[in-house]
């Protein structure tokens, strides 16, 4: 982008972001995402963090771990979105990130709301149609 | 002077005009890097919670901004070049002309959503995938596929008569028009319902990669000053000044060092819209 460069960018970013607070720790609340994105994952929604998942969707593997579970987890790529949650599809991870009460969205799905990870993670799977997705440096 | 026209009155001189400076800036590789400040304003907002490009009130004078940004490398190329604006209330059909091959292109194909016509098809070799999220090199629609309409004229409507800018807490949960008109006051509405309805690249936090990403924008943009139109007294802008981790009136928005959202109010000192 003309005018600022990369790293002015970012360190504009900082100075502005300094002193700010993480993504709340509400969690999404079924109310707010209407029917239609599925229900099969709210239910981890509801009380506090969501709970982990492993499981196969479409032929993809898909894992979500809260960040208290991960700790000691091997680290892929970079600190990504969200200190909250991790989600991997084929041990890839894919961004996620919390939107206050309104639910969560993904890299991949960044103009909707999901009650749940997983329901974002299950729809990057829909999305992606067999592409894979690609870490990235979330600062630039 | 830039005036902005609708897409759909362009003639095909204008068109052929428009894509032709995508392409320039695209070979020049500047475009790509509108790409990676839009994914890296996603990302940084969202490991900060401090909301400049989405989701708070700064959304409209951040994308202001980075229209004209992108609109002033356009006319490097070609002085004639403005950024049409497309009225999705209006235009609202796989079937519209935005999508002909003279122009946008069309819908991706079943496979892997692969855009396959126009001039931004991947096999024409002018557009590549460079800045993503994940291993797609290929523009990628589904028009209609994930939502079957886009927001109606009522919708709109109903927007521009709400009388107050934006709101508490100048985030997830705000009323008033900037919240209405992003969609994030309802499900799949509004600005991100076009997003969503495209599908593909402009699902993604890379949606620049998709050349209809402007002219979206560009709709948005001129309803903020539509809306200013119709409530001259009403506050252009909210919040004033004093607000924790939201971008005031007179803050500055990366990743831009000076510029505030009062430097985007009059956007008649930049472009008009025709
Ligand atoms: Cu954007
Ligand atoms: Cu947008």
């Amino acid at each position: 982008m003309p005018g600022p460069t990369r790293r002015q960018a970012l360190g504009a970013a900082i100075g502005v972001a300094a002193g700010g607070a993480l993504i709340g720790v509400t969690t999404a609340s079924a109310d707010t995402v209407p029917a239609g994105t599925g229900s099969e994952g709210s239910a981890a929604g509801l009380a506090g963090t969501p709970s982990s998942f492993d499981e196969v969707f479409e032929g993809r593997r898909i894992q979500g771990t809260p960040a208290e579970a991960r700790a000691s987890a091997h680290a892929h790529g970079h600190a990504g979105h969200g200190a909250g949650y991790r989600v991997l599809i084929d041990g890839r991870e894919l961004p996620v990130m919390q939107h206050g009460r309104n639910g969560w969205s993904s890299t991949i799905n960044h103009y909707e709301r999901f009650a749940t990870p997983l329901e974002a993670a299950r729809t990057a799977v829909i999305s992606l149609k067999g592409a894979v997705v690609v870490p990235f440096d979330p600062t630039a | 002077m830039t005036v902005r026209k609708n897409q759909a009155n362009l003639t095909a001189a204008e068109k052929k005009a428009f894509v032709d400076a995508v392409l320039e800036v695209k070979r020049l590789g500047v475009y790509d890097e509108f790409v990676l400040a839009h994914r890296t304003r996603f990302s940084i907002d969202m490991n900060t919670g401090v909301y400049v490009g989405h989701f708070g009130p700064s959304f409209l004078p951040w994308h202001r901004k980075f229209l004209i940004d992108f609109e002033n490398e356009l006319r490097k190329v070609d002085a004639s070049v403005s950024i049409p604006y497309w009225d999705w209330t209006a235009d609202n059909t796989v079937g519209s002309s935005l999508w002909a091959p003279a122009f946008l292109g069309g819908t991706g194909r079943p496979l892997d959503d692969q855009v396959m016509d126009g001039p931004f098809a991947h096999s024409g070799g002018n557009w590549t995938i460079n800045v993503s999220v994940d291993s797609r090199p290929f523009l990628a629609r589904n028009l209609a596929h994930r939502v079957p309409t886009l927001p109606p004229r009522s919708d709109v409507d109903a927007a521009l008569a709400m009388p107050t800018y934006d709101s508490p807490p100048f985030r997830d949960g705000s009323t008033g028009f900037r919240s209405a008109l992003e969609g994030s006051a309802g499900y799949m509405s509004m600005h991100n319902r076009v997003h969503t309805w495209v599908w593909g690249h402009m699902e993604t936090s890379v949606s620049p990669n998709d050349p209809v990403f402007w002219l979206h924008h560009a709709f948005v943009d001129k309803l903020w000053a539509d809306w200013h139109a119709l409530h001259p007294t009403s506050a252009e802008y909210l919040p004033a000044g004093g607000t924790v981790d939201v971008i005031d009136l007179n803050d500055t928005m990366p990743p831009w060092p000076n510029t505030t959202p009062q430097d985007m109010l009059d956007h008649t000192q930049f472009y008009t819209y025709a």
